[in-house]
C-alpha cells in the first residue's frame, strides 16, 4: 500500500477533503513531509514560508484574502516546495473546462461583472482578472479605470499593448447581493457565472451550433485543490512550472492597479 | 382610416424589420410609399405591400397619400430628411436612430418640427420595449440605488434572422474588408460611428436612469468591428461593450442594471425576429431569482403604436426628450471618439 501523504490542515472544510482521499492522505500535525493547507485570511506568506523552512512538501494557500506583492514575489521565488493557491471564485478545474469548452477559440474581448461588498471587491476583482485572463489567453494591463465608492470601471489590454482584452464593471453591493460574471465574447461564447451566495456555478459555451452547459462540479473545491497539490508533488515538476503563485501576482497586480485609479478615488463603503 | 405611411429606405431594415412590423398594425397604418437611392429595391419593397415606389425623395414627399413618413436611411442622411419632410409637410416622423450625428443637426431638426408642428419619433425600440417598462418599474418601485449599468452585446450577421421573416433579394454588395483599427483616427471613426448606430439602441434607456453625461473614462475599439466604452452618467458608471462577428451563436443583447440589491438583466431577442419583447430577470437582495412575463409585442410594434398615440391626440411629442436622447448618444459619441483619438480620458 502506498503511504499516505500527511496533511496539516486546521481549517474543516481542508479536513473534510483529507476525509475525502481516505487512500491518499491522512491528517497530520507535522509540517516536515505533509502538505501544509495554510489560511488565506490570515498573513498566509508567512505562514507559508514558515511551513517550507519546517519541511513541508507542499503547501495549498486556502483562498488567499490579500496579496502583498513584494512578500509574495519573495514567496515564489524562493520556495524550493510546489505552492497550490487555491480561489474559489477561479477554481483550476473550472477554468479548465472553460478553456476547453472554446476550442482554441480566442475571444474578441472578456467582460467581467464585479458585484462584491467593499471588503470583498479587491479579492473578487482579482479573480475576475484571473478570468480574463484565463479565457483571453494573455498577460494584461491595465489600461483605464474608474473608481469611486459606490462603482467602478476598467479596461485591460493585453501586455503586448496590441489590444483591448477585457472590460470590467463593479458594483458595490449587500454581501449578499455578490456576484462574478464573466463573458468572452466572440465566434465563441463563454459565460460563466459564480453566485457564491446562492451556491451557484454555471458555465457555459455557445457556438453557431448551439449552447453547451457544463456538468455540475460536485466535488467540493477545496479537494479538488487538495487533488491539485498531491498531483504536484507527484510531477516533481521543476521548481517555477506550478503557475499558481505567478498567476496570482499577475491577477493581484492589475486589481491592485484597477482599485487605486480613478480620479474620484474614495473609500468604498461597505453597506 | 389607417394613416398613409411612406418609408424612405429600401434596406434590410425596413424590409426585415418596418415592413413585418406594419403588417401587424395594418389597421392603424399602410405602407403607400418606399423611396430608395436608385438602388432598385425600393420596386421589390413596394411590390410586396402593393405601394407606390421611387428613387430619391422627391416623388414620394408630393405623395398625397403619404401621412407618415419613416426615414430609414443612412444616418448621414437623416438630418436633411427631416427637413424636407418638414418643408413638404407631412404630419409625422419616425426616424431611425440616430436622429442625427452632429449637435448642431439634432438641436436643428428638432427645432424644425416643433416649430412646424411635425410629430417627432425617433425609434428606439428597446426604450419602446415593454420590458424597459417593467425594469423600470421594478427599480422605480424599490426605490433602488442604481449603480451601475451595462450592455453587452454580441452580433453574429443578421441575414439568418432576415431569413426567418422575410425573402429579402440577394444582396449585391461586395463584403467588407475589416478596418485598420491600429490606426487610432480609424479606429475612433469606427466607435463614433458604433456609438451612434448600434449602442443607440441603448442609450435612452442608460439615460433613463442616468440623464446627466459626465465623460468617459475609457474607449476602445474592439476586432473586427466592435467597441467598449466605460463613462460616467449622474454617479453611474457605465459599461457598453459590442463586438460583430462573422459567424457565432444566437446574439447576446443584454443590458443589466446594477443596485446595492438587485441585479436586473433585461436580455432582447435578435432583432428581426418579432419574438415578442424582451425577458427581464432579477436576482435580488434575499436571494431570489425571478423571470418577469415577456410580452408578445417587440418595441418595434410599440413604437410605431406610439406614434399612432401622437397621431390620435392620445400622446404628445415630447421634442425636449427626443432632443436629450439625441444630444446624450452624440456627446457620448464624440467623448468616445476623442478619447481613443487622443489616448485620453473626458
Amino acid at each position: 500500500m502506498t503511504p499516505r501523504i500527511p496533511v496539516v490542515a486546521t481549517l474543516a472544510e481542508y479536513r473534510v477533503a483529507v476525509a475525502g482521499l481516505p487512500t491518499q492522505t491522512e491528517l497530520a500535525v507535522d509540517a516536515a513531509g505533509a502538505i501544509v493547507v495554510v489560511d488565506g485570511a490570515t498573513r498566509w506568506w508567512d505562514a507559508a514560508a514558515a511551513a517550507v523552512d519546517a519541511g513541508a512538501s507542499a503547501v495549498l494557500v486556502a483562498e488567499p484574502r490579500d496579496v502583498p506583492l513584494v512578500a509574495v514575489g519573495d514567496l515564489a521565488a524562493d520556495a524550493p516546495v510546489p505552492i497550490v493557491v487555491h480561489r474559489a471564485r477561479l477554481r483550476g478545474d473550472l477554468v479548465a473546462l472553460a478553456v476547453e469548452h472554446r476550442e482554441g477559440t480566442p475571444p474578441r474581448i472578456v467582460v467581467a461583472e464585479c458585484r462584491a461588498a467593499a471588503s470583498e471587491l479587491t479579492a473578487t476583482v482579482r479573480d475576475a482578472v484571473g478570468w480574463v485572463r484565463s479565457l483571453a489567453g494573455v498577460t494584461l494591463d491595465l489600461a483605464a479605470a474608474s473608481i469611486g465608492p459606490e462603482s467602478g470601471t476598467a479596461l485591460l489590454r493585453s501586455h503586448d499593448g496590441t489590444r483591448a482584452a477585457g472590460s470590467m464593471i463593479l458594483t458595490v453591493t449587500r454581501p449578499e447581493a455578490a456576484i462574478l460574471r464573466v463573458q468572452a465574447l466572440g465566434e465563441t461564447t463563454t459565460e460563466v457565472e459564480l453566485d457564491v451566495p446562492v451556491g451557484r456555478t454555471e458555465l457555459a459555451t455557445s457556438t453557431g451550433s448551439g449552447r453547451r452547459v457544463a456538468p455540475t462540479l460536485f466535488e467540493a473545491a477545496e479537494r479538488a485543490a487538495l487533488r491539485r497539490t498531491i498531483a504536484a508533488i507527484a510531477a516533481a515538476a521543476p521548481l517555477g512550472a506550478l503557475p499558481d503563485l505567478a498567476d496570482l501576482l499577475h491577477d493581484a497586480r492589475a486589481a491592485d492597479a484597477i482599485m487605486r485609479s480613478g480620479r474620484d478615488r474614495a473609500s468604498l463603503v461597505d453597506l | 382610416m389607417p394613416w398613409g405611411v411612406g418609408i424612405i429606405g429600401a434596406g434590410p431594415g425596413v424590409g426585415a424589420l418596418h415592413l413585418p412590423t406594419l403588417a401587424r398594425l395594418g389597421a392603424l397604418f399602410t405602407v403607400v410609399h418606399v423611396a430608395d437611392n436608385g438602388g432598385g429595391r425600393a420596386e421589390l419593397l413596394a411590390a410586396e405591400v402593393g405601394a407606390a415606389a421611387s428613387h430619391g425623395t422627391v416623388a414620394l414627399l408630393a405623395d398625397a397619400s403619404v401621412e407618415v413618413v419613416a426615414i430609414c436611411s443612412p444616418p448621414a442622411e437623416h438630418a436633411r430628411q427631416i427637413h424636407d419632410c418638414v418643408a413638404a409637410g407631412v404630419r409625422a416622423i419616425l426616424c431611425e436612430k440616430p436622429l442625427a450625428t452632429t449637435v448642431e443637426e439634432a438641436h436643428a431638426v428638432v427645432d424644425a418640427c416643433r416649430q412646424a408642428g411635425v410629430l417627432l419619433l425617433v425609434a428606439t425600440n428597446h426604450f419602446f420595449d415593454e420590458a424597459w417598462d417593467r425594469t423600470k418599474h421594478h427599480l422605480v418601485a424599490l426605490e433602488s440605488d442604481v449603480r451601475t449599468i451595462s450592455a453587452t452585446v454580441a452580433l453574429p450577421p443578421n441575414g439568418r434572422y432576415h431569413a426567418a421573416v422575410t425573402e429579402l433579394a440577394p444582396t449585391t454588395a461586395p463584403p467588407r474588408g475589416a478596418p485598420d483599427l491600429s490606426d487610432s483616427g480609424v479606429a475612433a471613426a469606427i466607435v463614433r460611428q458604433l456609438v451612434l448606430g448600434l449602442a443607440v439602441h441603448d442609450l435612452p434607456a442608460v439615460r433613463d436612469l442616468a440623464p446627466d453625461f459626465e465623460g468617459v473614462d475609457f474607449a476602445a475599439a474592439v476586432p473586427p468591428i466592435g467597441y467598449t466604452v466605460g463613462f460616467r452618467a449622474s454617479g453611474v458608471r457605465i459599461l457598453l461593450t459590442a463586438v460583430m462577428v462573422p459567424d457565432g451563436p444566437d446574439p447576446v443583447w443584454r443590458i443589466t442594471v446594477g443596485t446595492s440589491t438587485d441585479r436586473v438583466d433585461v436580455e432582447f431577442p435578435p432583432s428581426f425576429v418579432h419574438a415578442g419583447s424582451a425577458t427581464v430577470r432579477v436576482r435580488d437582495g434575499d436571494l431570489r431569482s425571478t423571470t418577469y412575463r415577456r410580452a408578445g409585442e417587440d418595441g418595434y410594434v410599440r413604437e410605431w403604436r406610439a406614434l399612432a398615440a401622437l397621431l390620435d391626440g392620445t400622446a404628445t411629442t415630447e421634442y425636449h426628450e427626443v432632443l436629450d436622447d439625441a444630444l446624450f448618444a452624440i456627446g457620448l459619441a464624440d467623448a468616445a471618439a476623442d478619447a481613443i483619438r487622443t489616448g485620453t480620458s473626458s
